[in-house]
């Protein structure tokens, strides 16, 4: 089960960065950096 | 508002770089409650066993822990004490660790789990500010302790279900619940990974014989169940007679009995479940608290908050508290002799014997723990 759910943080992890890539605006790159922290930290299982 | 750049590859580099540079930093301090607080077991301490040798399946994982073993000279009767089931109610810990570095069994055998839910002392709650570790100090240095979280660490256990069903009686909790390790007694070794440690505390408790099973918790000031013993109706007698004895010693304490209907804790299923005689104790930690202030090593150590003071004044509290508050070392000072008159109770009630010598008065631990916690040198 705990891998399923790393599985998604990890596709949701892969999109932002993704999507970062396209967004022009540096603010929602910003937000989107973030956002990334806590994702990694888990992928990682550290938090 | 919106900011665009025509490098917006660039930047999003950049920022994916500096995310990854806090991830590391973050990491460093995260990991670090990873490293568990030294505890030097005192000439007492005749084995040092592991959890998982009473159920196998957990060797290895995040939950298997250190058990002392204190066996006297002579055969007598089994005591388990439970610290740190809850690592953000330090004395369950302190207390512990004050047992395995001091106490001596004369007559039958004590078996202590100072980290009961392990893997619940490698993280903090949530939003509540609290400090990673506290430290005491000693004639001989500083030593260091985890101030961990209720709960099993969500690494360990994830994700939570919206709704927890302990598993023997059905009954429903929120789903957070399905990680405190005091809501899964006895266990199962088909659940959850909180089970299975409660599952082998279950199967120590059976496997050897333990006559009586003391766990060791703090609760918040302003919490109705404090500063009392919580019993199973089969150690309501031996309770009373400890009781009597805890008040002799100065201790202003309560008894209640354990409720029918409350499933998944120490006091009700392994009063159920085992023939251990099942209690639970409880101190009042501020630094736990809903209505503390600053929340720091202090808080944890010295128990002192000016907010607490005047909720006391209010009549809000089921604890009196001044500006002295309540100590670290007066908790572990209420723990530790409680756990000595459970077992002068046992042996005045001809239940058996379980003579326990070595540890300090109330008033001596009360006053400084720090002569009674010297580092030795690992060997
Ligand atoms: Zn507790």
């Amino acid at each position: 089960m705990l891998y399923v759910y790393l599985g998604l943080v990890l596709l949701l992890a892969i999109g932002i960065i993704w999507n970062m890539f396209r967004e022009k605006d540096i603010l929602k790159q910003l937000d989107a950096a973030l956002v990334l922290v806590p994702l990694i930290l888990r992928l990682l299982l550290i938090k | 508002m919106q900011i665009h750049t025509k490098h917006y590859r660039i930047s999003a580099a950049i920022l994916i770089a500096l995310a990854a540079v806090v991830c590391v930093l973050l990491s460093t301090q995260f990991l670090s409650m990873r490293e568990e607080e030294p505890i030097y077991p005192g000439e007492g301490v005749t084995q040092t066993r592991m959890l998982s040798d009473w159920y196998p399946a957990i060797r290895g994982t995040a939950g298997d822990t250190e058990v002392y073993v204190l066996q006297g000279a002579a055969d007598g009767d089994s005591m388990l004490v439970l610290g740190g089931t809850h690592p953000n109610e330090p004395s369950g810990l302190l207390s512990a660790v004050m047992l395995i570095e001091n106490a001596k069994m004369e007559t039958g055998t004590l078996y202590i789990i100072p980290r009961t839910n392990n893997s619940a002392f490698t993280c903090t709650d949530p939003q509540e500010g609290t400090p990673m570790r506290f430290h005491i100090s000693t004639p001989e240095g500083e030593r260091w302790f985890r101030f961990g979280s209720r709960a099993t660490n969500p690494i360990h256990q994830w994700p939570d279900p919206e709704i927890y069903v302990h598993a023997s009686s059905g009954q429903r909790l929120s789903g957070s619940e399905t990680r405190n390790i005091n809501r899964s007694y006895p266990g199962r070794t088909d659940g959850n990974f909180t089970e299975s440690i409660s599952y082998a505390i279950t199967q120590l408790i059976q496997q050897e014989g333990v006559d009586i099973t003391i766990d060791l918790h703090e609760a918040s000031p302003e919490y109705p169940t404090i500063n009392a013993v919580v019993a199973h109706e089969d150690a309501m007698e031996l309770a009373s007679w400890a009781l009597l004895g805890m008040q002799m010693e100065g201790m202003d304490i309560a008894l209640e009995p354990s409720p029918k209907n409350l499933h998944g804790l120490t006091h009700r299923e392994l009063g159920d479940y085992t023939d251990t005689l099942a209690v639970l104790m409880e101190t009042a930690n501020a630094s736990q608290g809903r209505l503390r202030g600053k929340t720091d090593e202090r808080l944890i150590v010295e128990g002192k908050d000016k907010f607490y003071v005047r909720a006391a004044q209010y009549g809000r509290l089921y604890v009196p508290f001044d500006e002295n508050g309540h100590p670290l070392s007066e908790r572990v000072a209420r723990h530790t002799t409680g756990i000595l008159q459970f077992a002068q109770a046992y042996n005045d009630l001809g239940l058996g014997t379980i003579q326990i010598t070595g540890m300090p008065t109330f008033v001596e631990m009360q006053t400084d723990l720090g002569p009674y916690l010297i580092p030795k040198a690992k060997n």
